[in-house]
């Protein structure tokens, strides 16, 4: 058994039973089968001494249930991680920061609490994933739309509260950004809420996000203030129309110009999600293989630590006549209005020479049948689906066994002139620590999931048995981390293996952010029981274990 | 309500193998009526690799409903078939796959109080055959090791996975390789996802 840091067996057994009258000896997980079950499958620490397993998990369906969990934690000082559906892969899945810690399962908390298609916002609990929420709208003709990220079974509220994003519509994109009033349990077990749903009628939960006051919902993002059993929403109503167009440039400069105008046009409005791609991109090549296919040569090219030279690329792009790089805008609203802001963005494209345009895809909204299962990319429209686990498992370019990976995920300024100070500094780092796990190149392309964030990601994969290319992971990806920091590039998501090292590199004024959060969390949190070491922030009593 | 002696009769001859006067034949009848199964309801497959069409098809015949994925993507199975029943009961369901629909379907079903209480890995030994490495209840290691004397394991596998005891108490390890026409280019694993409850202590 894996007891908590600072609890005795006497005290974790106690603690257990008392669960067990709380929430029903069913919903008491301690059995080594049943703990295996919350490890992180895609953990960079695998089988290693110091794997964040949990303790055991407790699985409570109600507000009440969850108040009886905490404050038995706080009576045993058995600290707590709260989980939503727990599918939180690559960044830490539904394992916690510190070995030993009893996860709190919250996914039989699983109600949809209200949808409104006139004020077009949703509230729900976090055991609801975006497969619950997507039917519950569909079965009632409710004229909304979700902004989903690419696997259907994570929830909304979990996702948010982990910065996650998605694919639709600018501030939609940000999911924690769109909540809109939450309701937690605090880490003394009291209910509190934010927002309009602080009002004793809170008929106005899902209008506006801030009420009265310090906003304080940014304390349960990231961080380690209490357990979130119901949060708001904002929803897109369902447009009439879906229009995505590529435009395409023929070199590797013309990056700058094309970021320009899309940001211009995206800031005022006219585009939704730019989806950025490479042919030569090696993540492209896994994530999109119907579209990029790699060739022999390519693969070669990309087999490189830092993959090829600019020079090798464009030699490659002309002898195929590909583009180097394009990027998908997505349109919505009435047929008039997308195809006349179609018109507008080629207008404004056309300034780069060589540039090209090409209609993909265009349906009427409702979407039917037909045109659902021909769409190349259903999470545009807000559809869940699992398929980027099979295309990605397909490809050529993922390791064989695919044990999974962790995603480095610095934020970048959204300029094409950063983007190529990260090819340059992340490409040489590849080459000078022979990384050869990670698909890093001159070819990759931004990620601009969050709305006004551009993201240079790329995943390090992992290996259950080989523990040596682990350690390699782990070092490189901190020196990555720490060398993105000397930039101004730092992490929006991480893994909890590297939450303490992220967290350290926001250091403006000797890392006062990370002060004050503390010094906030040893006032909510005396007894140390939430989530420690979540967000980097860690509960007196453990802190003094660290220093 | 078909015997186990019958199921086991059909598992033979849809895989055009046939029972009477066989050794075998004599062999399977001493396996029968070994105890109550778990209801298996539906059995996955993708028909793009041999072994697992041929999955498919033999628990197709032997009253199984089965679902074919498209290029490993288990997006249709879950939505249109899984979701709604497993929201109404922990049924079990069986495959032989690629790695990823059974490393997605394991995890949806934590979720729902199933557990994996048989994997096996079907893997490439050279051209010609293929290594299996089985855990899982014995009586179903021991009906795999008997079958897949005479029977590629796509055929055996239908008979195994219908095979899951009630009860598991414990858990046992075999691993043999035996000839195949349906070498797979990549690893197969067959898996059994069956309700919690049927996992006893020892």
């Amino acid at each position: 058994m894996i007891l908590p840091k600072g609890v005795s067996l006497q005290d974790f057994e106690a603690a257990l039973a008392e669960f067990r009258k709380a929430v029903g000896d069913e919903w008491v997980f301690s059995s080594e089968q049943d703990v295996n079950l919350y490890r992180d499958a895609y953990s960079v620490m695998w089988g290693e001494p110091d794997e964040p397993i949990p303790s055991g998990a407790v699985a409570p369906a109600s507000v009440e249930e969850v108040q009886a969990v905490v404050r038995i934690a706080n009576k045993y000082k058995v600290p707590l991680y709260p989980i939503s559906t727990g599918k939180n892969l690559g960044y830490g899945g539904s394992a916690p920061n510190m070995r030993g810690t009893l996860v709190v399962d919250l996914k039989r908390m699983n109600k949809v609490i209200e949808v409104n298609d006139k004020r077009n916002y949703c509230i729900v609990e976090p055991g609801v994933s975006y497969f619950d929420l997507y039917n519950y709208i569909q079965e009632r003709g409710l004229k909304v739309m979700m902004d989903i990220p690419d696997p259907g079974w994570g929830s909304p509220l979990g996702n948010a509260l982990d910065h996650g994003v998605g694919y639709t519509w600018m501030n939609y994109r940000d999911h924690f950004g769109s909540h809109c009033g939450m309701e937690v349990v605090l880490p003394d077990g009291e209910v509190m809420r934010t927002g309009m749903a602080a009002v004793e009628d809170p008929k106005g939960w899902g209008d506006n996000k801030y009420g009265f006051g310090a906003y304080v919902d940014g304390l349960f993002a990231q961080a380690n203030f209490g357990i979130v059993t119901k949060i708001g929403f904002w929803l897109m109503p369902e447009p009439e129309h879906f229009l995505a167009c590529k435009v395409k440039v023929q070199n590797y400069e013309d990056l700058v110009p094309l970021i320009d105008t899309v940001n211009y046009l995206e800031d005022q409005g006219i585009i939704g999600h730019p989806r950025y791609g490479s042919q030569m991109d090696p993540l492209m090549l896994m994530w999109e293989p119907q579209t990029y296919k790699p060739t022999p040569e390519l693969l070669e090219l990309n087999s490189r630590p830092g993959g090829a030279t600019v020079e090798e690329y464009t030699a490659y792009a002309r002898k195929h006549g590909v583009e180097f790089w394009n990027v998908t805008c997505n349109f919505y609203g009435p047929k008039k209005t997308v195809y006349a802001n179609w018109e507008y963005a080629k207008e404004k494209f056309s300034a780069i020479k060589g540039a090209t345009f090409e209609e993909m895809e265009s349906y009427p909204l409702p979407i039917s049948e037909a045109n659902k299962n021909k769409m190349t990319h259903q999470v545009a429209l807000g559809i869940p689906n699992m398929s980027v686990f099979s295309i990605g498992a397909r490809s050529d370019m993922t390791p064989d066994p695919g044990d999974g990976h962790a995603w480095f995920a610095p934020i970048v300024p959204r300029s094409g002139e950063e983007f190529m100070k990260v090819h340059k500094v992340f490409t040489q780092m590849a080459r000078d620590m022979n990384i050869t796990n990670a698909p890093i190149a001159v070819t990759n392309v931004p990620q601009t999931w969050q709305y006004r964030t551009y993201v240079a990601l790329f995943p390090v994969f992992v290996s259950r048995s080989n523990k040596e290319l682990n350690k390699q992971t782990r070092e490189f990806f901190k020196a990555m981390v720490l060398e993105g920091a000397k930039h101004g590039w730092t992490e929006y998501r991480a893994a909890p293996a590297f939450q303490d090292l992220v967290a350290s590199t926001y250091s403006f004024n000797n890392n006062i952010l990370l002060r004050f959060q503390t010094h906030l969390k040893d006032a909510a949190d005396p007894n140390g029981i939430m989530a420690p070491g979540r967000g980097g922030i860690w509960p007196k009593r453990y802190r003094e274990d660290k220093s | 309500m078909t015997t186990r002696r019958e199921f086991l009769q059909g598992v033979l001859a849809a895989s055009g193998f046939a029972l009477s006067g066989s050794a075998l034949g004599s062999t399977l009848s001493g396996l029968a009526g070994s105890g109550a199964q778990v209801p298996v309801q539906t059995a996955v497959f993708e028909p793009e690799f041999a072994a697992s069409a041929q999955f498919g098809a033999v628990t197709g015949r032997l009253g199984l409903q089965t679902f074919a994925l498209e290029g490993s993507d288990i997006t249709p199975l879950w939505t249109e078939h899984l979701m709604a029943l497993w929201r109404e009961r922990p049924a079990a369901i069986a495959g032989l796959t690629t790695q990823m629909p059974l490393f997605l379907l394991e995890r949806f079903g934590w979720d729902h109080g199933l557990r994996v209480v048989f994997r096996a890995e079907h893997r490439a030994a050279d051209d010609f055959s293929v290594r299996h490495q089985l855990e899982g209840p014995e009586p179903m290691l021991s009906v795999f090791r008997t079958l897949s004397a005479r029977h590629d394991y796509g055929s055996c596998l239908a008979a195994v996975l219908k095979e899951c005891p009630e009860r598991i108490s414990s858990s046992s390890n075999t691993a043999l390789t035996a000839q195949s026409a349906a070498v797979p280019e990549v690893p197969l694993y067959s898996w059994v996802i069956a309700p919690r409850s049927v996992l006893t202590a020892a």
